[in-house]
């Protein structure tokens, strides 16, 4: 068991987003949490994050009390959030390698690992562009590409492909399906789910101030098969041709 | 407005430091000199001429007595004479036996000693003749306590208002580095750095001023004043950098909690 929460209760003022929510997410799995506009999707994620506190209840994660996570938890968790967090004025390449520059990976490698992951994303042409020049979907990708780059054992995405076409979200939901596949946890909050059915993801809708799960015949969705190494995006694509 | 106040800030913790240093220049003078002379209690006591061996043996058995010193009857009267030559020749025709036997003592309370007196037989009379200038030491040491309190205190709010504007300025970067799981460390040694560079040169700026004051003051004051050893001044360098950092790695700690991730 990754996180779990027991018996949380989240207000603003008078207003309860969540009551008595009991949740949990397990380790290695692909998750996907939609819901409507202020619902409680970004709240959610903020209290994974340990940004949010609950104002009842309690969040454990790897079987202890989430307060704050601490510096070493948050170098193996990836966030994405939904407002860009990079540095303005310094360059695309600098912007993705800070994880790799705190955790003391020498320049060349870190910059050879940077280039490569941008190159991915199409990025090649931006490396040594400021931060600010970028557009709203390349800002989105060097967000991804940070959080990505340590290849990081729990990936949390709050709406990360919420400035992107459906190409490039796509292209990004392929990167999370890589990780996912590599033994990554990935919980993607949405309100933008994929198209796709697939046996491994596991899809939460939140309503009436709480989290369920959906079965997958409430999901009518093409069905993609259980084989996962497919690329989720790509079957996708083919399912839709 | 904002970098008025901050160099006001600055120049403040400079002239305390200055004055700390001042003042406690003026004390450490005045207490190896003029207190250190006269730093004990004297007592004088007329003593019953048959019974000095008894008070002899009595002075030797209480612990508050430092030194002690007999003059008999010729004594005495060699000291008035010396100190009215005027009567020198009524002195001289007077007889041994008018003269007091006495004895000057240093004691560490005169009036504690004065109580132990009483009941005495052999003693005629006695009194204190000097108390150490305590007050003065008081006032010199309370000053340089004040001085020293103010200089802390003005560094701590320099300090504060620096990291105000650091963590302002920084915000984005702060919460960012925090988010990727960056140690406080990283993010405060870049911090550190110019604020200890700025301590310093503020710290020898007040020793300096010091300096100036102290040679003001002794052709003011004629004395034989001591400089302040290089090695007090270079403490009170050191001293600030270390309290500097200190205080700016627990502000900074303080400051760096609250800030959100990402």
């Amino acid at each position: 068991m990754l996180f779990q929460f027991k018996n949380v209760q989240k207000n603003f003022g008078l207003q309860a987003i969540f009551r008595n929510l009991n949740f949990s997410l397990e380790r290695g799995t692909f998750s996907i949490l939609t819901g409507s506009s202020g619902s409680g999707k970004t709240t959610l994620f903020r209290m994974l994050c340990g940004i949010e506190r609950p104002s009842q209840g309690s969040i454990v994660f790897l079987g202890q009390q989430l307060l704050q996570h601490s510096p070493t938890h948050l170098r193996n968790i990836g966030f994405i959030f939904q407002n860009p967090r990079g540095l303005a004025d310094k360059s695309v390449l600098h912007n993705v390698c800070l994880p790799l520059e705190i955790d003391g990976v020498e320049r060349p490698e870190r910059e050879a690992r940077g280039v490569e992951l941008l190159m991915n994303l199409g990025l090649k042409h931006r490396l040594r562009s400021a931060y600010r020049e970028l557009s709203g979907g390349e800002v989105q990708k060097v967000e991804f590409a940070r959080a990505l780059i340590r290849r990081p054992r729990l990936i949390l995405a709050d709406e990360p492909t919420a400035h992107l076409d459906t190409y490039q979200a796509d292209l990004l939901l392929d990167i999370l399906w890589e990780h996912y596949k590599d033994g990554a946890t990935v919980f993607i909050s949405t309100h933008h789910p994929p198209k796709f059915h697939h046996p491994s993801i596991l899809r939460y809708h939140i309503e009436n101030e709480g989290i369920r799960l959906l079965d997958p015949e409430e999901v009518s969705l093409p069905y993609l098969g259980n084989s996962q190494s497919s690329s989720a995006t790509s079957s996708n694509k083919g399912v839709r041709a | 407005m904002r970098y008025l106040g901050e160099i006001g800030l600055q120049l403040a913790f400079v002239v305390l430091g200055a004055l700390f240093l001042a003042s406690f220049w003026i004390f450490s003078n005045v207490d190896s000199s003029l207190v250190q002379e006269f730093k004990n209690d004297r007592v004088s006591v007329i003593l019953n001429p048959d019974y000095v061996d008894d008070f002899k043996s009595f002075v030797r058995s209480r612990d508050d007595v430092i030194k002690y010193e007999i003059q008999d009857r010729e004594a005495n009267k060699n000291s008035l004479r010396k100190l009215y030559p005027e009567l020198g020749s009524v002195l001289e025709q007077l007889e041994e036996s008018f003269f007091p036997v006495s004895v000057n003592l240093q004691v560490k309370d005169a009036p504690t000693f004065l109580k132990g007196l009483e009941g005495i037989p052999e003693v005629s009379a006695a009194q204190i003749v000097h108390r150490p200038p305590v007050k003065l030491k008081q006032f010199l040491s309370g000053s340089s306590a004040l001085f020293l309190s103010l200089w802390v205190l003005a560094l701590v709010v320099v300090l504060y208002f620096q990291m105000e504007r650091l963590a302002q300025l920084q915000m984005d970067r702060w919460s960012l580095m925090k988010m990727l799981g960056a140690p406080s460390m990283k993010l405060f040694l870049p911090i550190c750095y110019p604020q200890l560079a700025r301590i310093i040169l503020a710290s020898g700026l007040a020793v300096f001023l010091s300096a100036i004051f102290a040679s003001e003051f002794e052709s003011v004051f004629l004395w034989q004043w001591e400089p302040l050893s290089w090695f007090i001044n270079s403490l009170f360098v050191v001293g600030s950098s270390l309290i500097g950092v200190a205080v700016c790695f627990v502000l900074f700690k303080l400051r760096y909690r609250e800030v959100a991730l990402g």
